[in-house]
């Protein structure tokens, strides 16, 4: 994870009552800027907010264990591969794309899935992996606190490919912002967004112009006794905690989702997202996840008490 | 019918009279602290190639280097720079500068305790100048700089069209290109010790491929 920078009110922040979650980096803040220091070096071409908006469908893939069921994966061919008839094939242009961060990247290479980006955030050396093998005019977009081992991987990549964005929050309590400033001259952009880097993913691509995106296996939650749909050994010491939820003033939409910490945050972090960010793009989370059942509920009561109004 | 040379000086010649700002708004001396943070330079010679208003030769002279300037063309020449005892040359950097290495030691009044040796200098410092070059010849321009060079070229180059075309009705940069892109064909010219994308500049210190 990484330090959460979501800006706005504790008001407009607060999207759970009764439980406060507290964001940590999983490294330490000298070891970010070290890293940083060290990627910023190495030439890669930076990410900027380009003017303008990209019609395209975004499919981001997560490594929720939803991804594992069958009708999930025809869901994402539906979306990726629209059959005739779909309104897409009168676009031409409007082809989707297939975003996948860490580890969904093997899992969509396994499944005959080509990842058009791949995304990796976090700061552990471990994550060298989540960028091989190299996948022919995949774009990588890795955030510049990356561990040496992965700019490593990717140094001898057709330069084109290889791109890097920095997870900041641009607000002057950021000891990165210094590093960055004094590098590139003020000329970056600072990706905000929370722990995780779904949630960064979804800043990072809508400031490329994307806007319409579809989340499959970002779950933020444990089924049955699985918590990725694939081997990911860094996970398999959090711990499993019960988290009911409900909307406010609706008890009878109460259900209880088993969940790590970081779940936990990554949902709080995801619906501040969308409280701060939601005129801006749209978001369709598929499955049955906490994630999917708390945009649902959240709409299903606002049907619910726009129907008691009407009935008043 | 003109050569290129002789078409381009005009056109600057003509844009330094009917748009002053352009001369202004020259960005010479706007890298000069990335360009001693790349190089790692401690004073030295330095050729300031397509020196524009001379702006960046004064702010290198002010850093302690010994600075030699050349430009197609000298009426964009701020009168600090007239003023100061930079020696200046019109050349193209498409052509060969050891004629500019020998003329500014040469020239130098300093005379046997000149740091001019006639044949290279230190460094070459070229801000916004490679946009201006057709793409044909932006690679051997890139190589002309660094056979002139001992330890390396800074460039800081506009990945952007210029703005000021528009009043000479004539297009300033001929090579607006992505920074990989200079980055992919730069490399096959010298080695490139650092390269910084700064928004809408690249940035480059080039060392000679020994």
């Amino acid at each position: 994870m990484s330090g959460s920078s979501l800006p706005g009110s504790p008001d407009v922040l607060r999207v759970f009552e009764g439980v406060e979650f507290q964001g940590r980096c999983n490294v330490t803040e000298d070891v970010v800027l070290e890293q940083v220091r060290s990627a910023i070096r190495r030439g890669h071409s930076q990410v900027f907010a380009v003017d303008g908006k990209h019609p395209n469908p975004v499919v981001i893939l997560g490594g929720g264990p939803s991804l594992s069921l069958t009708e999930t994966q025809a869901e994402i061919r539906s979306v990726l591969w629209p059959s005739e008839g779909d309104r897409y094939l009168d676009e031409p242009k409007v082809k989707p794309i297939l975003v996948t961060v860490n580890g969904s990247y093997h899992w969509a290479i396994e499944h005959n899935f080509k990842p058009d980006t791949q995304i990796v955030m976090d700061a552990r050396p471990h994550n060298a992996r989540f960028v091989d093998p190299p996948v022919p005019d995949c774009r990588y977009l890795l955030a510049s606190q990356c561990h040496q081992d992965v700019w490593d991987r990717v140094e001898w990549r057709d330069r084109d490919d290889v791109w890097i964005f920095h997870a900041a929050s641009g607000e002057e309590h950021d000891p990165l912002i210094d590093v960055l400033d004094e590098y590139y001259m003020g000329q970056y952009l600072p990706v905000g967004g929370g722990t995780t880097v779904i949630t960064r993913a979804l800043i990072l691509l809508a400031r490329l112009g994307y806007f319409r995106f579809h989340l499959f296996g970002v779950d933020s939650c444990w089924m049955g006794k699985t918590h990725h749909a694939y081997d990911q050994p860094e996970n398999e010491r959090d711990r499993r905690l019960p988290f009911k939820v409900s909307p406010t003033g609706h008890p009878e939409l109460e259900r209880t989702f088993w969940c790590a910490p970081w779940h936990a945050k990554q949902a709080e972090d995801f619906l501040q997202l969308i409280r701060l960010n939601g005129d801006h793009f749209m978001v369709d989370v598929h499955g049955d996840g906490l994630l999917a059942y708390l945009l649902k509920v959240g709409a299903d009561a606002a049907l619910i008490e726009q129907a008691h109004a009407e009935d008043v | 019918m003109a050569s290129i040379t002789e078409r381009e000086t005009e056109k600057y010649d003509t844009l330094h009279c009917v748009a002053p700002a352009y001369v202004t708004n020259s960005p010479g001396e706007l890298f000069l602290k990335k360009f001693l943070a790349m190089s790692g330079a401690i004073g030295g010679t330095v050729l300031d190639a397509g020196t524009c208003s001379g702006k960046g030769a004064l702010a290198l002279k002010g850093a302690g280097f010994d600075v030699a300037a050349c430009d197609l063309t000298d009426s964009g020449l701020v009168p600090e720079f007239r003023a100061s005892c930079i020696y200046y040359t019109n050349r193209s950097i498409c052509d060969s500068l050891a004629q500019v290495a020998y003329l500014a030691r040469a020239c130098d009044l300093r005379g046997a305790r000149s740091p001019f040796n006639g044949q290279t200098f230190d460094y070459v410092y070229g801000c916004d100048v490679l946009e201006h070059i057709p793409p044909a010849q932006t690679m051997l321009a890139i190589r002309q700089l660094l056979d002139v060079s001992t330890k390396g070229v800074f460039l800081s180059i506009s990945l952007r069209h210029d703005m000021f075309g528009v009043a000479i009705g004539r297009p300033l940069h001929h090579t607006v290109r992505d920074f990989a892109w200079w980055r992919h064909f730069i490399d096959g010219v010298g080695h490139i010790k650092e390269c910084i994308p700064i928004g809408t500049v690249g940035l480059f210190f080039v060392e000679p491929r020994k």
